[in-house]
Order: structure tokens, then C-alpha cells, then sequence
């Protein structure tokens, strides 16, 4: 190629080369251009944002009252936000102040808090070391006016030159922990005033409690003790009824006699409640027949109330269950007392007990909820002894105790007006609440609201099994005296018995029950211990002085409160076979009556022979001569016997001698024998007393072998006497 | 490719012919632009090709040795046109070779995103350097002429080894070169 047309070509290649260039470089104008446009809008856009989110910033700070800062070391001086001039109280129109300026709005004493700061600081910048230093902070504005500004600062660095930090006003906060300080004490002092009249009150508890059970058991024991002369009394003034008198000596016995009686009836009153205070009262729920049980109350009050020329009746609705769940007893006890009252306060008039569903609460599952009445048109309670006739001595102002204030006090027959507590406490333990309504001259109605379980009447009665019906040897029902005074427990007993099947006569005191049982001969006696004229003791020791056929052999069975059980002892040995402590328990007094009717069978059968060999376990004594000639087996009982017979002497005069080691050994000896032969009863005895003995408990080892041992040992010796008696059931197998 | 790589291509051209010579290779090589090459566009990499071709047949070399010379040459022409990506401190081949990646085809990428500028990754043990190119142009000639061009630069012998035959084909390769 020549030079011309290369360099021809070449200027066309620059030219081509130019025009693209300078159109890349238009193209690359306008996108410039667009893109410099762009990113104006960009920076409005972003300059728009950050303004905003200052704004967001500063308002945040103002509402927490928290500032920012630059701290500038080396010139020593501050760049503020708006939100830190405004924490500070700075000057507004400058951003920037001296370390001086801001150290001029702390307050003096506090002042020495911020210049050790900037001393440790500068240091730190000086030296190049890292500073050691806690810069968060605490102090006071300086003051002005009354409040005082409460500011924590702290601040941080990165290059040693400049510290960016924070203020924030705490003052409400440091108000805040101050006030929850305070509080904090106030409330721990009165905690501890608390606690200290809790202690006391706790003490003060203790005292009253340990006051009210000694005052209650006080009162049972003053009662029972008062009764005792009482009952002399009444017995004392009986037998001067039956003296010949003036007239006007039979008005002061009359008036005598009424005295006497109200206060019998008082000291009872006030028994029965002391028992219920201390809680002797356990309620037994069964299932019982609420027809029956009201039927029992009538026929027992009719004739009392006939008595006054009033009519007794019975209303219950046939929508109530004929079965319910409850306690029987103490619901018939209830009922008693406020038909008693009722009887009382009313002359030909009429005086009806009413049992009915209660509509307003039927829709209750299960429960059933009653409205039982007992209304009479009596003499009536005046509107201000309505408010206090449920109480019971010790709840009513002193005031009224001084008046004649009781329903039962404004009557012939006054008490101590502690019945219908008793029935209070009674309905209330039941879940159920008792109210009165009267009109003075008109009547009154005694009305409780109760929910009972109602049972079905297919089911079953409750534990038929536990109390078969007793039934005498000749198997007829077993013929029952009760003697007690108090009809509610009367009724209780009679209820009680007569569920077991026995068939019941009362006696109202000892001199009937002595009567009684001269006019007929009963299975067996249920006596209360106190009664009035002639207790239980003096009954019991009568009928055993009876002559005729039985009399020393009669079980009875004492019926004693709870508070003297212990006294129990004294009871037997006044002759009584047993002792039942009230309040009954159902199985203790079915438990009793059995032993009664069956001990009344043994003595009567005389010597049964089947009933005396089970005090040996002929299983085991079978075993042990099995194979035996008759002579061999006359040979070993002879011996066995004898061992047996010695060993007890001699244990006895172990015991007797104090010797505890010998009679220990007397009466392992007699343990082993009386095992091998199958006289548990016998083995158990001789094993606990060797147990006593070796533990030391001497009383009870020596008690066990003179009260039991000799016993218990006749009666192995005689069933192994009448063993040898016995058919061998093995030799007529074999 | 980059429009730069077109006209210092030319400009080599140039150097070892003449005027003539140079817009006869442009002119023979079958581009349809006339040759007119700005440093700021953008061309197809098959143009560079046909340059060399064209070159290679009028001056009666092998294209291999001519990208080979190229790339060598083009090594200073690139450090002194583009200080920016050349970091202060590196004094040697061997270090510079082994931030190419990280410090400069990295950043290549950032500033013109439609680039695409090929792998160039180190590995080292006692003995030798490994750079192991990869690139969708089959550029591994002006590659190799271009670590030479470097040690040239910092003014340090060396002794490129690879594999096998690298043609004007050639889009991979590993280079050797042994420590000193």
C-alpha cells in the first residue's frame, strides 16, 4: 500500500473514529446528565429523610428528656443538641459552650463530679493510654427556684479526641425511687406492725381458745356435778309430795318442785352445749326415710301435745323424695327440739310440721332442696327476740342477758335458751340455714332450708349387711329398756335400737328403770349414767340387788358423755356390762346391743361345748395328735395341762414377787405351749406380757398377768377339757 | 472487549511497521468498521482476532508469537494508564500477580458491571508460582505475554512453563513459574 492511500485510510479511520467517540461521549453527557439529576433528587430525597428522622430524633430526646453531645477534648469544649441544651437549661442561641460554661449550669456541690471526669480524660489524651474511668454520671442542676434537676451523663470515645455522649434528665425517676424507697420503709414498718400484732393476736387466740375449752369443759363438769344434787332434790321433793301437807306447804313444795326441775333442765341445756362447742358432734350421713322418721316424731310428741289440748300433724309434699341422705339422728334431733318448743308455747292450738320441695331452687342436680316448717299458733316472740334466738349465751349483749329475754324463758318452763342454738349449729353443720318468723299472740314458724341428696328409692337401704337385725336365741326381737331423761336422746336411742330390731320401752329415770325392769324381764338395759331421782350407777346397783331369776346376769349397757369416759371403770364396777359413749355411734351402740343379746344367749345356753373348744384352734391341736392312741392323746392333754397349769402359778408368783426376768421366761414357756397346741388367745396374751417384761414396762406385765392370765388359762383348760369330750372327727373317717 | 485493548494494539502494530503497513493489516482484516477504534468503546473480541490474523499473514509471523510480544509490551501501557488500580508498596511481580483478582478484575466489575473480565487466581508453595487464567476469550497468549511483561517490569527474570500448545484458541491455561 502507498503512503497517500494509507494515509488516506488512516485520516478516514480517525474520522469514523472521532464521530464515534464524540457520539459515546453525547450518549455518555446525557446519561451523565441523568444521572447527576438523579442523584440530586436523591440527595433532596435523603437530605429530606435525615431531617425527618433528626426531627424524630430530637423529639424523641425531648420526651425522654435525653440530650447528645461532641465533647471535644483537646479544645475542651461541647457541641449540644437541641435536646441536650434544653436538659441542661443551656443557652438556646449557641450549640457550642466552654467545658467552663456547661460546668457553670451543674450545681457547686455536684461540679467536682464532671472536673475529675475531664482531668481523667485529658490525662488519657496526653498519655495516649486508655482512660480508667466510669463516665456515666450522676448530679444535680444548679439550682433555680425550689425543684431540683436530676441529670446522668455518660459518654464514650473512639479516637481520644472527641467523646460523644448523652444527658438525660432522671429526675422523676430519681423522685420515683426515692418515693418507692420511702414507701418501701413505710410498708416494712407497718409489716412489722403487722407481723407484731399478728403475733399478738395469734397469742391472744391461743388464750381464748385455751379459756373457751377449759370454760367449756368447766361447764360439763360443773353440770354433770350440779346434777347429781339436783337429781337429789327432785327426789327429795317427790317423796314430800307423798307426805301429807298443808296446802300451803304443797304450794312451796309445787314451787320447790318447778325450781328444781327448771334447773335440771338449765344444767342439761347447757351439757348439751358444751358438748356441741367442743365439737363432740360428728354428723353420720345415711340414708334414711324422711316419712318415717317424721311418722316416729309424731307418735312420740301426740300424746305430750295432746296433753296442752293441741293438734300435731305432719305435711309432706309428695314431691319430696322418700329417700334422702343425711343424718337422721341429728335431723330428728332438730326437729324434736322445735317441736318441743312448739308444744310448749301452745295451748289448744295447733301445731304442724311441713316438708315440701323448694320450688325456687329446683334445678340443682341431685340436691334436693326442702323447706321444712314447723309452725304453731302459740304465744309468739316479740320482733326484738327474734334477733337474738338463735344465738346462744355468749353472743348475746350483756344487756339483754339480764332480761327475760328467751322464747323459752318467757314460759312455765324456762331453760337456758340454748335449744335452738343447738338447732342453729345443727342445720348450719348440715349445710342448711335456719330462720323465724312469729307475731307475738299468733304464732310462730320456725322454717329451715336445707339441700339433701336424694337418693333413689330402688336403691338399696345403706350397709344392710353391717346391722342385721338382732334377734334373740328363741329368735324373737330382743326386748329393750332405755333410761334417760333427756327426750331428744330418748328419741335417739329408741331410733337407733329399733333400726337393730329390738324392741324398746323408756324410762324417764333410774327409780323407772328399777320399776320397769321388776314388771318385765328385757334382753338387756341401755342406761344413761346421769339422770335425775336416781342415776344410772344407783339403777344399775339396784337391779343387780333385785331378787329374782337373772337380775346379776341382765346386761346393761351404760350410756355416758364423752367428757367422762375415762370414768369408765368406775361404771363397771358399779355393775354395768359395758359402756357407750355419747353421742352414740350407730355401730358402738349396734356393737354393744349384740354383745348384750349374744352374752345373754352363752349364759342361758349354759355349757356349750362347741362355743367353749373355739377358745383353742382345733385344726392345729387335730394336727398335733393326729395319729395318737386315745390313750396316747388322754396322756399328752393330762401333761399339757399340767404344764400349763404350772407355768401360770408360777408366773403369777413372778408377778406377784416382782420378779420381771422369771416371769418373762414363765411366760415364753407358756406362749410355746399354748401355740403348739392352737390357743391363739392364749399365745397372743402370754407373748405380749413376755414383750412388757422385757421392755421393762413392768405395770402393764404384772396388770396383764394377774387381770388376764389366770383367766384366759382356765378357759384353754377347759376347752381342752371338753375337747377330750368331742367326737374326733378323723378317727370316724378313718 | 474494551476499545482500549483495540487501539494499543494498533499503536504495537504500529510500532514494529510503519503508517502503511498498519491501515494495510486494518484494512485486510475482515472488520466492518473501518478499523476505527475509541479507547472508551466497546467491540466484539473475534475483531482482535481478525487484526492479528490479518497482521500475522502481511508480516509473516505466527499470531502466537505476535499476542505473545502484545500482551508483554501492553503490561506497562496498562500500569501507566491505569495508576489507579496499581496499589502503592507493591514492589514485585509475584505479589502484584496475586492481587490482580481481589484488587483489580474485582474492581473492574464494580465499575463497569457489563463487563467481563477473566479469572486470574494464585497459589504459591516453596517452589513456584501457579496462575491459573480462565476467560471466555481466547486471550491466554496475551496472558502469558503479560505476567513477562510484568516481571519486566519490576525488572525480575523469569521463566514462564505451561502445558501443552497454547494457540489463538487458547481460553484457559496454568502458568508455572519457578522461585528465584
Amino acid at each position: 500500500m502507498d503512503e497517500e492511500k494509507a494515509l488516506l485510510l488512516r485520516i478516514k479511520r480517525e474520522r469514523a473514529a472521532r464521530l464515534e467517540a464524540e457520539s459515546l461521549l453525547e450518549i455518555k453527557s446525557r446519561e451523565l446528565h441523568a444521572a447527576v439529576k438523579e442523584s440530586r433528587r436523591l440527595t433532596r430525597q435523603l437530605e429530606k429523610t435525615v431531617e425527618l428522622q433528626t426531627q424524630e430524633l430530637l423529639s424523641a430526646q425531648r420526651v425522654t428528656k435525653l440530650g447528645t453531645f461532641v465533647w471535644d477534648i483537646t479544645e475542651n469544649s461541647f457541641s449540644w443538641s437541641e435536646g441536650s441544651r434544653e436538659v441542661l437549661d443551656l443557652d438556646q442561641s449557641t450549640t457550642r459552650n466552654s467545658f467552663e460554661e456547661f460546668l457553670a449550669a451543674i450545681h457547686p456541690d455536684d461540679r467536682h463530679i464532671m472536673q475529675h471526669i475531664s482531668e481523667i480524660l485529658h490525662q488519657s489524651v496526653e498519655s495516649g493510654d486508655k482512660f480508667v474511668i466510669d463516665t456515666e454520671k450522676t448530679f444535680r442542676l444548679k439550682q433555680r427556684g425550689e425543684d431540683i434537676r436530676w441529670i446522668k451523663f455518660v459518654c464514650d470515645s473512639t479516637d481520644f479526641k472527641f467523646f460523644s455522649g448523652a444527658v438525660q434528665d432522671i429526675t422523676e425517676s430519681v423522685v420515683a425511687a426515692k418515693d418507692v424507697r420511702q414507701a418501701r420503709t413505710e410498708l416494712e414498718s407497718r409489716l412489722a406492725d403487722l407481723e407484731k400484732t399478728q403475733h399478738k393476736l395469734r397469742v391472744a387466740h391461743e388464750e381464748a381458745q385455751t379459756a373457751n375449752a377449759t370454760k367449756s369443759r368447766f361447764i360439763a363438769m360443773i353440770s354433770h356435778d350440779i346434777r347429781t344434787p339436783i337429781n337429789g332434790l327432785l327426789g327429795t321433793l317427790t317423796l314430800l309430795a307423798d307426805s301429807e301437807l298443808e296446802s300451803s306447804q304443797r304450794e312451796l313444795l309445787q314451787v320447790a318442785t318447778s325450781s328444781a326441775e327448771l334447773l335440771r333442765v338449765l344444767v342439761n341445756d347447757v351439757l348439751d352445749f358444751a358438748r356441741l362447742e367442743t365439737g363432740q358432734i360428728q354428723l353420720e350421713p345415711a340414708n334414711f326415710n324422711i316419712r318415717d322418721l317424721v311418722s316416729q316424731l309424731i307418735d312420740f310428741w301426740s300424746p305430750l301435745a295432746t296433753s296442752a289440748e293441741n293438734r300435731l300433724e305432719a305435711n309432706i309434699d309428695d314431691c319430696v323424695p322418700g329417700v334422702l341422705r343425711g343424718d337422721p339422728i341429728r335431723l330428728g334431733q332438730v326437729f324434736n327440739n322445735l317441736l318441743s318448743n312448739a308444744i310448749k308455747f301452745t295451748s289448744s292450738g295447733v301445731i304442724t310440721l311441713n316438708i315440701r320441695a323448694d320450688d325456687s331452687r329446683a334445678s340443682e342436680k341431685l340436691k334436693e332442696h326442702l323447706i321444712i316448717e314447723v309452725a304453731d299458733t302459740g304465744i309468739g316472740i316479740e320482733k326484738n327476740d327474734q334477733v337474738h334466738l338463735f344465738k346462744d349465751f355468749s353472743q348475746i349483749p350483756l344487756e339483754h342477758n339480764e332480761e327475760e329475754q328467751y322464747y323459752d324463758l318467757s314460759s312455765s318452763r324456762r331453760g337456758a335458751g340454748l335449744g335452738l342454738a343447738i338447732c342453729r349449729t345443727l342445720v348450719e353443720q348440715m349445710g342448711g340455714k335456719i330462720s323465724v318468723t312469729s307475731f307475738p299472740g299468733k304464732g310462730s314458724t320456725f322454717c329451715i332450708r336445707m339441700a339433701l341428696e336424694a337418693v333413689s328409692d330402688a336403691a338399696p337401704s345403706e350397709n344392710p349387711i353391717e346391722y342385721p337385725p338382732l334377734v334373740t336365741v328363741e329368735g324373737r326381737a330382743p326386748s329393750v329398756l332405755v333410761a334417760e331423761d333427756v327426750p331428744a336422746n330418748q328419741l335417739v336411742s329408741r331410733m337407733l335400737l329399733q333400726s337393730f330390731g329390738c324392741q324398746v320401752d323408756i324410762a324417764n329415770d333410774g327409780v323407772e328403770a328399777v320399776a320397769a325392769c321388776k314388771k318385765r324381764k328385757y334382753d338387756f338395759v341401755l342406761m344413761d349414767v346421769s339422770m335425775p331421782r336416781l342415776d344410772g350407777i344407783a339403777a344399775t346397783q339396784q337391779i343387780r340387788c333385785l331378787k329374782g331369776s337373772g337380775f346379776e346376769k341382765l346386761p346393761i349397757i351404760g350410756l355416758t358423755a364423752f367428757a367422762f369416759a375415762h370414768e369408765k371403770q368406775r361404771f363397771i364396777e358399779a355393775g354395768m356390762n359395758e359402756v357407750v359413749c355419747k353421742p352414740v355411734r350407730r355401730e358402738h351402740l349396734y356393737e354393744a346391743a349384740r354383745n348384750a343379746v349374744d352374752g345373754r344367749n352363752s349364759t342361758e345356753s349354759g355349757e356349750d361345748t362347741t362355743k367353749k373348744t373355739s377358745a383353742i384352734n382345733l385344726d392345729v391341736l387335730r394336727a398335733l395328735i393326729s395319729g395318737l392312741s386315745d390313750e396316747q392323746v388322754r396322756k399328752v392333754m393330762q401333761q399339757v395341762s399340767d404344764d400349763l397349769d404350772k407355768y401360770r402359778d408360777q408366773a403369777i408368783a413372778d408377778a406377784k414377787s416382782g420378779n420381771i426376768i422369771k416371769l418373762s421366761r414363765s411366760c415364753h414357756a407358756i406362749k410355746g405351749l399354748a401355740a403348739s397346741f392352737g390357743s391363739q388367745d392364749l399365745a397372743s396374751l402370754a407373748s405380749s406380757i413376755e414383750g412388757a417384761a422385757r421392755e421393762g414396762d413392768f405395770e402393764l406385765a404384772v396388770a396383764n398377768t394377774l387381770d388376764r392370765l389366770d383367766f384366759t388359762t382356765d378357759e384353754t383348760l377347759n376347752a381342752l377339757k371338753n375337747y377330750q369330750a368331742l367326737p374326733d372327727p378323723l378317727s370316724n373317717a378313718g | 472487549m474494551k476499545g482500549m485493548l483495540f487501539t494499543e494494539l494498533i499503536d504495537f502494530i504500529e510500532r514494529h511497521t510503519d503508517i502503511a503497513t498498519t491501515e494495510q493489516i486494518i484494512d485486510e482484516a475482515r472488520i466492518d468498521r473501518l478499523g476505527a477504534y475509541t479507547a472508551v468503546g466497546n467491540y466484539p473480541h473475534e475483531e482482535m482476532l481478525e487484526i492479528v490474523g490479518s497482521a500475522s499473514s502481511i508480516l509473516k509471523s505466527r499470531p502466537q508469537e505476535l499476542m505473545r510480544q502484545f500482551g508483554k509490551e501492553l503490561f506497562p501501557k496498562l500500569y501507566e494508564s491505569h495508576p489507579q488500580f496499581f496499589e502503592e508498596g507493591v514492589k514485585d511481580a509475584p505479589l502484584f500477580l496475586s492481587r490482580i483478582q481481589e484488587h483489580i478484575h474485582d474492581e473492574v466489575a464494580k465499575l463497569y458491571p457489563k463487563s467481563s473480565p477473566p479469572k486470574v487466581l494464585v497459589s504459591e508453595d516453596e517452589t513456584r508460582l501457579v496462575v491459573n487464567y480462565e476467560s471466555h476469550r481466547p486471550f491466554a497468549l496475551v496472558a502469558l505475554g503479560l505476567i513477562e511483561g510484568c516481571y519486566e517490569y519490576f525488572d525480575q527474570p523469569v521463566d514462564v512453563q505451561f502445558d501443552g500448545d497454547l494457540g489463538v484458541t487458547s481460553t484457559n491455561a496454568q502458568f508455572s513459574i519457578l522461585k528465584t
